[in-house]
């Protein structure tokens, strides 16, 4: 098992929140393309065991999709390409469905991203010290699912077994189905009462009881997250100026490139790859400690 | 009591505040940060609320038993595309144990079945609507549990605000702005799945109602459960 050095779950937190309302709201082609380039590097090193060729293919085809639709609804550009029914299919237009879908395809890449960058013990801790009920009741509910889908499918095979289950009809099928739903409920209900008594005989609601394991705050974090900070101001600061506004119509039209535009750029592009890079670190160095072995 | 509602003010004043704040920085994209703080910040009070009271142990089990029913019913009925319990379990659990956990119930089921099913910006917009549709039918409890019509009708609306939510979500967030033709094209390419929430809402519904309302309600006598929501009775 590969040991890391532990930091505190609200870093990675912080850097995920930034880069995603960063990516679902800024309108910049250039910090689009950071956040894009920095999921896709750490999807594709650290998360590739949940990568697949169809996975891939869906996100292509959604975002061609955006970019293709996106002038048959706003016909806003100078410059047609060609006419449908007599509107104008314009290349404004199009570049800015590009644009779209490259921002629709970032933010779910990075949705993808938090499986990875904060594991499901740290997003209990996290959540668990705010809002400890709705923590327990979605830990709860995770243990709960796979557990009435086994009762459900053990109901079902005795029913065919018993030969009620197997009919073709649509009707019956539906009414069989309803029935085992019926009977999960009742047995699901009062396994919750037994398991509420269990909880309270185990001390729950008492002064003092954690439903977490528990994490350091050191003096590293909290200048990582100051660092985090200070990188989200200086891209806030470029986007409250309007440094980093683009009009697409009628006409392409960008804000001219000064200083603060560059920095905002370059200070989200850090937030965005941070994820990639630390992966990166840590792989460097477990391999060169595994080299001294 | 009186903190209580100084709290909600302050909330409710918080939501215009944090999107007029946004929007002024993200100003081409303001439609789709208006609507993403209306769905979460409706969603936070009633969970805050949630949090506060005191809640037993049994109670909160029962609430997480029902959300996995709901989920688990997205699996269960998986041979029938679109044809989900979900919305029906929201509501009989609104109609029997209260407005509040028709709202958890409604707003988890959201949250969890992405789990499995991914998660994504629409996750904050699914949780509101089905959290909404489980509130709106606890308050409507009274009516709605003495008139299988209403109730049907209950369904039908339900089917079609989710419809419509949803719809909005993808404008707002696969255009610049709002755009009305775009709009009333994503219904119309939505509105065979309307059509079939709305009528799988009145099957489930005229279907689990009793027999399902029945056990909550002999659990919520039996075991002394959800006490809060006994003056509705």
């Amino acid at each position: 098992m590969v040991v890391r050095p532990r930091r505190h779950p609200l870093v990675p937190l912080t850097i995920l929140l930034s880069v995603l309302l960063i990516a679902m709201f800024a309108q910049t082609p250039a910090l689009t393309a950071a956040a894009f380039i920095g999921a896709a590097l750490y999807l594709a090193t650290a998360g590739r065991t949940a990568l697949t060729w169809r996975g891939i293919l869906g996100y292509l085809i959604l975002w061609l999709l955006v970019a293709v639709t996106n002038p048959l609804f706003s016909t806003g550009g100078a410059t047609p390409i060609v006419f449908v029914n007599g509107r104008p299919y314009t290349k404004e237009a199009l570049l800015y469905g590009i644009h779209l879908g490259g921002m629709l395809i970032s933010v779910l890449l990075w949705f993808r991203c938090e499986t990875f960058l904060v594991s499901d013990e740290n997003r209990f801790f996290l959540f668990g010290r705010i809002a400890p009920k709705t923590a327990l009741l979605i830990s709860s509910v995770l243990r709960f699912v796979p557990l009435l889908r086994r009762r459900a499918d053990a109901m079902r095979a005795a029913q065919t077994a018993v030969g009620v289950y197997d009919d073709p009809d649509w009707l019956h099928r539906t009414k069989s189905t309803m029935t085992t739903w019926s009977a999960l409920t009742t047995w699901s209900l009062e396994h919750a009462i037994d398991a509420g008594a269990a909880m309270k005989a185990r001390g729950y609601g008492l002064p003092g009881r954690t439903t977490y394991r528990t994490c350091h705050f050191t003096m590293t974090d909290a200048a990582c997250i100051i660092g985090i900070l200070a990188l989200d101001a200086i891209v806030i600061t470029a986007l409250v100026a309007g440094d980093l506004d683009i009009s697409y119509y009628p006409s392409i039209v960008t804000s001219p490139v000064n200083g603060r535009a560059i920095a905002g750029i370059i200070a989200y592009a850090a937030l965005a790859l941070t994820p990639f890079f630390e992966f990166l670190k840590e792989e460097i160095r477990w391999s060169f400690y595994r080299l001294k072995m | 009591m009186k903190r209580r509602w100084i709290t909600f003010l302050l909330f409710f004043a918080m939501i215009p505040a944090v999107a007029v704040g946004g929007a002024l920085v993200f100003r081409e994209r303001h439609y789709a940060w208006i609507s993403l703080c209306v769905a979460v910040l409706t969603c936070l009070p009633i969970l805050y609320d949630f949090e506060r009271r005191e809640t037993g142990s049994a109670d909160l089990m029962v609430l997480s038993v029902l959300t996995s029913l709901s989920v688990a019913g997205r699996f269960l009925f998986a041979w029938l595309p679109g044809f989900k319990p979900v919305t029906a379990i929201t509501v009989i659990t609104a109609l029997w144990l209260g407005a509040e956990p028709g709202f958890i119930v409604g707003s988890m089921t959201a949250l969890l079945s992405n789990f499995y099913f991914g998660q994504g910006p629409w996750t904050p917009f699914q949780m509101f609507s089905w959290g909404l549709i489980g509130g709106l039918a606890g308050l409507l409890a009274r009516p709605l549990r003495k008139h299988k019509l209403l109730l049907c009708l209950y369904g039908v609306f339900a089917g079609v605000f989710y419809s419509l939510i949803m719809d909005l979500w993808s404008t707002f967030w696969m255009g610049e702005g709002f755009s009305l033709s775009r709009y009333l094209t994503l219904i119309a390419a939505a509105l065979p799945t309307t059509i079939e929430y709305a009528v799988s809402n009145v099957i489930f519904l005229l279907a689990l109602t009793g027999p399902v309302g029945d056990k909550l309600d002999r659990i919520r006598v039996k075991y002394g459960l959800f006490r809060e929501s006994e003056s509705d009775n």
